[in-house]
């Protein structure tokens, strides 16, 4: 009963997590694996879109207003950071020095707006049900299905629209793409504004969740980075299901393991699935 | 009278002269020595995760400098504070420390609440022979790694639990689950306390590390299991404190168990929340004024009033003190101030003597040493002070026991 109970516990937290992770790397996955650009700062939009659930929460009295408000205003900010970097987008180093120097300072504003103590958001419902006696709020299963229907409208985007057709176009020849009429630089700046507004949602609707931090998002971008990077830059279907991986994977390790024990299990079986996936043991 | 050594009154004139410039030139450089400032350095947290102690830290280090130099200073001269951010990283912090004794001038260093930076700056002190006060709480700091410049008046980890582990054995129960953050001040208290425990006969059902910076606790706290536990015991601080609170509190384990926390579980965190309701801790201060014992309340007024903090324990926007830690650089640089008017301090070649007349001192609770009387133990040069026992009741902390500085001591891992 014990073991049955950890195992369906770990599978429905590492869902909602994964799902959650997998909306936050799937905006980096559109600037770095789609755009070329490493985006250093996406944590800190990540961590900007909690503050300004907390922020809109504290102004309105609710929270729900900032499941729009957040990824609206992180993805303004992100397209201004494009427009800055848009001169040197080419230069890789030049680039991730300008998103650093982004962080650096969205993080430094938060410490100076909402100081070093973390703050907490309350859940907008405190409804829960029982996974074998132990409580499990019905506020993460809803994280659980927006993240999922992001992801989805995300795909109908990248994979059913002129959209997706001309961000990759940009990526493979950016010359031709102009040549043949591609606004490319207008398309790259809605790239950093969807990715912007990914991180956003994705702060926005973890904020209840967990402790605020101005420093959280650069504790969550390592997990996010390694995800895009496993996945595959641009492939934002395999960086999906790696986030699932991961989650469950560290969910259900850390349930029976210690967590460092969990951790290197948790990205050995991740690599392992990207390479049976890929079929020939190479990825593509 | 041979005529070289025949004093005329020319020569007299002269060597008058002579004599009044010595004298006037003399007592200029005294005057100067009299007058230049004694350089303190502050070693603070003020970016990375403790920023919140480090921002009270500088606010209180100030306040009191300023009290002292509006009073006349030390000895007679003014105290001039300096500090660097340790970005709350050792190797960052050690060399900050450097940086305050070497460009900056410190005779002093008032030392960071990390206890990693505290350990990597001891032998920095050691090698300048620079008197360092390190509030950090690793035992070693006073233990095996202390040397005769090094001085902590707070507590460290092995001083809590040594006052603190009967009254939860007694009041809480016996059979604990103890959840502890992966690093050196997590695996160290709980070393301390599991030992305790164990020795009184106590159970230890089980021991659950976090790496630091999780944001999920959920499956920490899933190998809690409360039909053999009686206390789920806390040993976190700030945000994977809040962290781990809110989700026991979501999957019910408050209902089920008492909840301990260590000093830094609620330290600087807004309490007012359904799953903190009942938690239980220790600290080294009451966040509340109204909860510091009579005899030293309104003096605490005082204090509270100079560093910028309100009776019920926050400051500007709302920012919440760090009650167990946020008081020791006011009472260090009270403590320095004591050593050198006793010693006749003037400059670091008088280091012994000052360290002589801190080893073994006792201290009566006063608005110099507002968090109440302590003593300085000459063998390790560890600082015991009384403590308490609170409990969030209503949404705020409330004082249920004050435990006395003797309760804490242990023996000594160090002899200087």
């Amino acid at each position: 009963m014990e073991l049955v109970s950890k195992i369906s516990f770990g599978l429905l937290n590492g869902a909602v997590w994964g799902s959650v992770l997998a909306l936050l790397s799937s905006g980096l996955n559109v600037v770095f694996g789609l755009m070329g650009t490493v985006n250093v700062a996406h944590g800190s939009f990540y961590m900007l879109g909690a503050f300004l659930s907390l922020f809109v929460f504290e102004s309105l009295g609710t929270f729900w207003p900032s499941l729009a408000l957040s990824p609206i205003a992180v993805g303004l900010l992100a397209t201004l950071i494009g427009v800055i970097i848009r001169p040197v987008r080419e230069k890789f180093l030049v680039a991730v020095m300008i998103t650093f120097g982004a962080m650096l300072a969205l993080q430094g504003s938060a410490l100076l707006l909402w100081g070093g103590s973390p703050q907490r958001l309350p859940l907008p419902f405190v409804k829960s049900f029982s996974i074998f006696g132990s409580g499990y709020s019905y506020y993460r299963v809803l994280v659980a299905a927006i993240s999922c229907l992001f992801l989805f409208m995300l795909w109908l985007l990248l994979e059913r629209s002129n959209l997706g057709v001309v961000l990759r176009a940009a990526r493979e020849d950016n010359e031709l793409s102009q040549s043949i009429g591609i606004p490319v630089q207008r398309v790259n700046l809605v790239g950093f504004a969807l990715g912007g507004g990914l991180a956003g949602l994705s702060g926005a609707l973890i904020a209840p969740l967990v402790s605020l931090t101005p420093d959280m998002g650069l504790r969550i971008f390592a997990t996010v980075f390694l995800i895009v990077i496993l996945g595959g830059l641009g492939r934002v279907w395999r960086a999906t299901l790696v986030a699932f991986i991961f989650a469950t994977t560290r969910g259900l390790a850390t349930a029976f393991l210690d967590p460092t024990k969990g951790i290197i299990l948790t990205f050995f079986i991740a690599i392992l699935v990207i390479l049976l996936e890929s079929g020939t043991g190479k990825g593509s | 009278m041979n005529d070289r050594t025949q004093t005329t009154r020319r020569s007299f004139l002269k060597g008058l002269l002579g004599t009044g410039m010595g004298l006037f030139t003399g007592s200029r450089g005294f005057q100067a020595f009299a007058t230049s400032p004694i350089t303190v350095g502050l070693q603070v947290e003020l970016t990375g995760g403790l920023s919140t102690y480090g921002y009270w830290h500088l606010k209180s280090a100030r306040a009191a400098a300023k009290k002292i130099n509006a009073e006349g200073g030390i000895a007679g001269r003014k105290v001039k504070l300096v500090h660097e951010d340790t970005e709350t990283d050792p190797a960052t912090g050690s060399r900050k420390m450097r940086r305050l004794v070497l460009k900056r001038g410190a005779e002093f260093v008032l030392g960071s609440q990390h206890s990693g930076v505290c350990l990597a700056s001891i032998p920095v002190s050691r090698r300048f022979s620079v008197p360092y006060f390190p509030i950090g709480e690793a035992t070693q700091i006073t233990g095996n790694r202390g040397h005769k410049y090094v001085f902590r008046t707070n507590y460290s980890v092995e001083a809590h639990a040594q006052s603190g582990y009967q009254w939860v054995l007694d009041n809480l129960g016996t059979n604990w689950s103890v959840i502890y953050a992966d690093y050196a001040m997590g695996q160290s208290a709980l070393q301390e306390w599991s030992s305790r425990l164990q020795e009184s006969g106590g159970n230890l059902v089980n021991s659950i590390s976090v790496p630091q910076g999780t944001d999920d606790f959920g499956p920490y706290l899933q190998k809690v299991d409360p039909d053999k536990s009686d206390l789920l015991f806390i040993i976190l601080y700030g945000p994977d404190a809040l962290g781990c609170l809110r989700r026991a509190g979501e999957m019910g384990l408050g209902d089920e168990l008492e909840i301990f926390g260590n000093t830094g579980s609620v330290e600087a965190l807004d309490v007012d929340f359904s799953a903190a309701e009942g938690l239980w801790s220790v600290t080294n201060y009451p966040r509340r004024l109204e909860e510091i014992p009579g005899g030293l309340r309104s003096l605490n007024g005082e204090f509270r009033d100079r560093v910028g903090v309100n009776p019920d324990g926050s400051g500007p926007g709302g920012k919440i003190i760090d009650a167990s830690h946020f008081w020791v650089p006011w009472e260090n640089l009270y403590l320095l101030k004591r050593g050198i008017e006793s010693s006749g301090w003037g400059s670091q070649k008088d280091n012994s003597h000052l360290i002589e007349k801190l080893e073994g001192l006792s201290l009566e609770g006063s608005l110099e040493h507002p968090q109440g009387e302590k003593y300085i133990r000459q063998t390790d040069h560890q600082g015991f002070h009384s403590q308490y026992i609170q409990r969030v009741e209503g949404g705020k902390l409330r004082i249920k026991e004050r435990l006395t500085p003797s309760s804490g001591e242990y023996d000594p891992h160090s002899s200087l």
